[in-house]
């Protein structure tokens, strides 16, 4: 056999200075970098006795001693745990019925309905309230109509109820995902004991196979309680209005609404939101693990009953029917005819106020179609960024040696703690005070910047399990053939990871897309989005255009889930 | 030239020991089989010569080079090591046609574009899987597959040959034709090899010599007669084929190795081999069921050893039957082509399959 060709090169015992360690420590640095630029301001704002960027600070608890002596903070504190339950109830409520409903019974057409219950996913939070505010706001068109036919209507959107249910139906789809597994795993020999014990399949149902679905309950549960402390739209459109605040609404006027804001409370507030969040993450991480524990997997596939409704099949349709036409169908076609209307009401028919001058508004102004531009840009290439940058992040957790490769998982999952306005103020702090990236200030690249800190979990989540299903001999065996650490991730893992690199970048386009709430307090002239263009037009009072930018943004949205459909199933074919 | 060589290598985590100071030295062109039960620290012992494994303590050395060190620090890392590995499942990147598999390493060797085709029509070739150049791996099968992941090690002319249980995943009839093929062509190339498995006929039917690996430890090295005739010890005995144990204590062993075993009855064995231990020690005589021969009358010929038995239950196995005995105090498994009805009978065997270990 031929002598070694490499064996002149190599550099004895010092394989640690090679460009493995340097490239993994490049990305692991700049995962840390990242998740910690909006904490370390926040953390270190609220200790400090002036506004970060002035000299002369002194270390103190001054703050969240003012913060605790505001008695507006305690009712802050109990609406948003109020509205956090009251949400996580209606969400959970809704999303175990449709797990139970769509995956456990033979109700017709379950196929068509189990993609219809998650359209809601793909629409903005912000979008969502304001087409509810069309339609069964105070004077929205829904509650004038029934107050013209009925003398009253029965709801107030304006209340903690009012606006759990917003941001309950909007939730709920992530519930059903959550549980939809679950229900499906439910072993039918359990059932048929109980069967056989004379109990009826609904019976059977509420006593056995609801109970077995506990742990994907409660976790789902904890995780719509972190979302709703998080929510800023509904709060924004349902509570600021009637003086309900909240702490995204707080963290919110506190920022923006003064001259001079109080940085001091806005740091310890927006600290104990983190606390709280992270403590909850912590709580949920636990469960997840006894929950492996209780849920039995079997490797093969278990057979299934479905539980008959019997008549009652064709009227619980009909409720799914009624339901996504309540909670999604009706808002969306208003916000529609609101876009293109002059105003819309049940005592005049809309189309005598047909007009064209919302969206001719949004066309006529630079900074308006800008915020179009750049939600676009930001969407495609900062999504692509976003989705690679994280993808390498998966493979240094995965596949490498990288000496603190867990501890970077723990950072990459973290972004779940910080909430998007949270997000926000800190990294609009940090460009304050960390030299060299104050030029980010007005450009889309701190969007970019924000956007992808607050995504990193989705992607991880979504890249993690199709690279851990590549077998990890495919990348050793090129090891072994002479390939180092980063040529095997490049010619082997990233090639055969590409279908799940792309579902990345579908998720996270449509997230950017969306996303507003870390946005707020980063834009100025110049790098406007959708999102906070809708919310200066609202602040306006000017509905007509938030409709209109509303409807560009769900067309966007829909043209783009139909490529991304073409691709992916293009894809599936090869 | 590319002998391998190791040295007291270790694997700790812990109290626990994935390997446990084996020391080994592999002779050019030799084919060195690992054998062992699952968890003996075979596969992790390949993995740390191929630089996939880092193992705590200890030197590996192929030819002139270092590739670990733990006294020196010298760790060279997998893609630095020049050896061609086989994985058990073959490992074969299911993006790229057969042709790309094995060139991609020769594209990281530099290999120009004519001088690769060459070698790797050479490398199918060897492998007689020339005309599969342009299919991708999961149009092959099994059998095919395992012999382009030879191909794609044997394309770029490692240093040493390192194969995972690469026939493990072939159905029987492939895996008999596959072993002798595979041998045939170690023989042809000359290569160093080192053989993962824990098929015990495979290590048998293919390898110069066998180490046998149990608990992280190395128990036994040696060719594979002396394996099967002279097992080191009860786990080498009963791993290789199966075998019976009865108890005794060493009367007398001669220089040659060759003793007497008086058992608790107070029957007399003729061993052929026994490790040197002091008279009077407790020891077992192992002795393979296949090798036992039974008998209603009880045989003339002294030269046997002979333990009367009674039989306490049958069963048929198509081609024999197997019978469990009680002997001597034991129960022990013999194999034969008669049938026999009645329970008192003589089991016979040959000193020179009777083999003194120690418990």
């Amino acid at each position: 056999m031929a002598s070694n060709p490499f064996s002149a090169p190599v550099r004895r015992g010092d394989d640690r200075l090679n460009r493995a360690l340097v490239i993994q420590s490049l990305i692991g640095a700049s995962a840390l970098i990242l998740v910690a630029a909006p904490l370390v301001p926040i953390l270190y704002q609220s200790v400090v006795s002036r506004p970060l960027y002035e000299d002369g600070g002194i270390l103190t608890l001054d703050n969240y001693v003012r913060l605790f002596g505001d008695s507006v903070f305690y009712s802050v504190i109990s609406n948003s745990i109020l509205l956090a339950l009251a949400t996580t109830l209606i969400a959970c409520v809704l999303g175990v019925g449709f797990a139970i409903f769509l995956e456990r019974t033979n109700l017709p057409f379950r196929k068509t309905l189990r993609s219809i219950v998650l359209w809601p996913m793909y629409v903005s939070q912000l979008v969502i309230a304001f087409s509810w505010f069309v339609m069964y706001g105070p004077s929205g068109y829904v509650t004038l109509l029934t107050q013209q036919l009925f003398g009253d209507a029965p709801w107030n959107l304006y209340t903690i109820w009012g606006m759990a249910a917003v941001g309950g139906t909007g939730m709920a789809p992530l519930v059903y995902l959550f549980c939809a597994s679950s229900a499906k795993r439910v072993d039918a020999t359990l059932e048929d004991a109980g069967r056989t014990m004379g109990a009826s399949s609904l019976r059977v149902l509420w006593s056995i196979s609801i109970p077995l679905m506990r742990p994907a309950i409660i976790y789902s549960a904890l995780l719509t309680f972190i979302s709703s402390l998080e929510m800023l739209s509904v709060p924004l459109v349902f509570g600021r209005p009637v003086g309900i605040e909240f702490f995204t609404t707080y963290l919110y006027s506190h920022g923006l609404g003064g001259i001079e804001p109080d940085y001091g409370i806005l740091g310890a507030a927006a600290a104990i939101l983190l606390v709280i969040i992270t403590i909850l993450l912590v709580f949920q991480g636990m469960l997840l693990r006894k929950a492996g524990r209780f849920v039995t997997l079997k490797g093969k596939a278990q057979r299934q009953k479905l539980a008959d409704l019997g008549a009652a099949r064709w009227p619980v349709f009909a409720f799914f029917l009624l339901y996504n036409l309540i909670i999604l169908a009706i808002p969306l076609i208003g916000i529609a005819l609101r876009s293109v209307t002059t105003f819309l009401t049940p005592l005049m028919t809309p189309f005598d106020l047909l007009t064209w001058d919302n969206f001719q508004l949004i066309f006529s102004y630079d900074a308006y179609v800008r915020s179009i531009t750049n939600s676009l840009i930001i969407s495609t290439v900062g999504g692509a960024i976003a989705t690679v940058f994280v993808a390498l992040v998966t493979l240094v957790v995965h596949r490498s040696n990288f000496p603190f490769r867990r501890h970077l998982e723990f950072v990459a999952l973290y972004p779940r703690a910080i909430p998007g306005i949270v997000a926000g103020i800190g990294l609009f702090w940090a460009m304050l005070v960390i030299p060299g990236i104050g030029w980010m200030h007005g450009t889309i690249w701190i969007m970019v910047l924000a956007f992808t800190m607050r995504s990193i979990p989705t992607a991880f989540g979504a890249i993690s399990p199709a690279l851990m299903q590549i077998s990890e001999e495919l990348d050793k065996s090129a090891r072994s053939c002479g390939a180092d650490w980063w040529t095997a991730c490049r010619t082997i893992i990233l090639p055969l990871l590409k279908p799940a690199i792309f579902s990345a970048y579908v998720l996270l386009f449509l997230s950017f897309l969306k996303e507003y709430s870390s946005a707020v307090f980063l834009f100025s002239p110049g790098n406007e989005i959708i999102g906070t263009t809708m919310l200066s037009f609202w602040a306006n009072g000017d509905t007509g255009p938030v409709a209109a930018l509303s409807v560009i943004q769900l067309a966007l949205t829909v043209i783009f889930v139909f490529a991304a459909r073409k691709i992916l199933r293009s894809y599936q074919d090869v | 030239m590319s002998e391998l060589i190791l040295e007291n290598l270790s694997k700790h985590f812990g109290d626990v020991r994935a390997i446990d100071g084996i020391n080994l030295t592999v002779a050019d062109g030799e084919f060195l089989t690992l054998l062992g039960p699952s968890g003996c620290g075979k596969s992790t012992t390949l993995f740390a010569i191929a630089g996939l494994d880092t193992p705590t303590g200890g030197v590996i050395r192929a030819g002139s080079e270092t590739f670990f060190d733990s006294a020196k620090g010298i760790l060279v890392p997998p893609e630095k090591r020049n050896c061609g590995l086989v994985f058990q499942s073959y490992a074969l990147w299911p993006h790229m046609t057969v042709e790309q598999n094995l060139a991609f390493p020769l594209k990281i060797r530099k290999v120009g574009a004519a001088a690769r085709a060459r070698r790797i029509a050479e490398a199918l070739e060897l492998v007689e899987m020339g005309p599969y150049t342009k299919r991708y791996p999961h149009e092959l099968s099994g059998g095919q597959q395992q012999r382009v992941a030879l191909a794609r090690t044997l394309v770029f002319e490692p240093t040493l040959l390192l194969l995972d249980e690469p026939l493990s995943n072939l159905d029987a009839k492939l895996r008999i034709r596959a072993r002798n093929w595979l041998k045939e062509l170690q023989q042809r190339l000359k290569i160093t090899t080192i053989y993962v498995t824990h098929d015990q006929i495979e290590a048998l039917a293919m390898s110069d010599r066998i180490a046998v690996m149990n608990k992280g430890e190395m128990v036994q090295l040696a060719t594979p007669q002396e394996i099967y005739t002279r097992p080191a010890g009860a786990f080498v005995a009963d791993f290789i084929g199966s075998s019976n144990f009865i108890k005794g204590k060493m009367a007398r062993r001669d220089a040659n190795g060759t003793a007497e075993v008086t058992l608790d009855g107070g029957t007399m064995i003729s061993a052929i081999w026994a490790p040197d231990v002091r008279p009077g020690s407790d020891v077992l005589v192992a002795v393979r069921p296949e090798h036992i021969r039974l008998a209603i009358a009880r045989p003339a010929n002294d030269d046997y050893n002979m333990l009367p038995s009674r039989i306490t239950g049958r069963s048929y196995l198509g081609a024999r039957y197997q019978y469990a005995l009680e002997a001597a105090g034991t129960s022990i498994a013999a194999e034969t082509e008669d049938a026999f009805d009645q329970a008192e009978v003589y089991a016979t065997f040959d000193r020179a399959h009777a083999v003194v270990v120690l418990p």
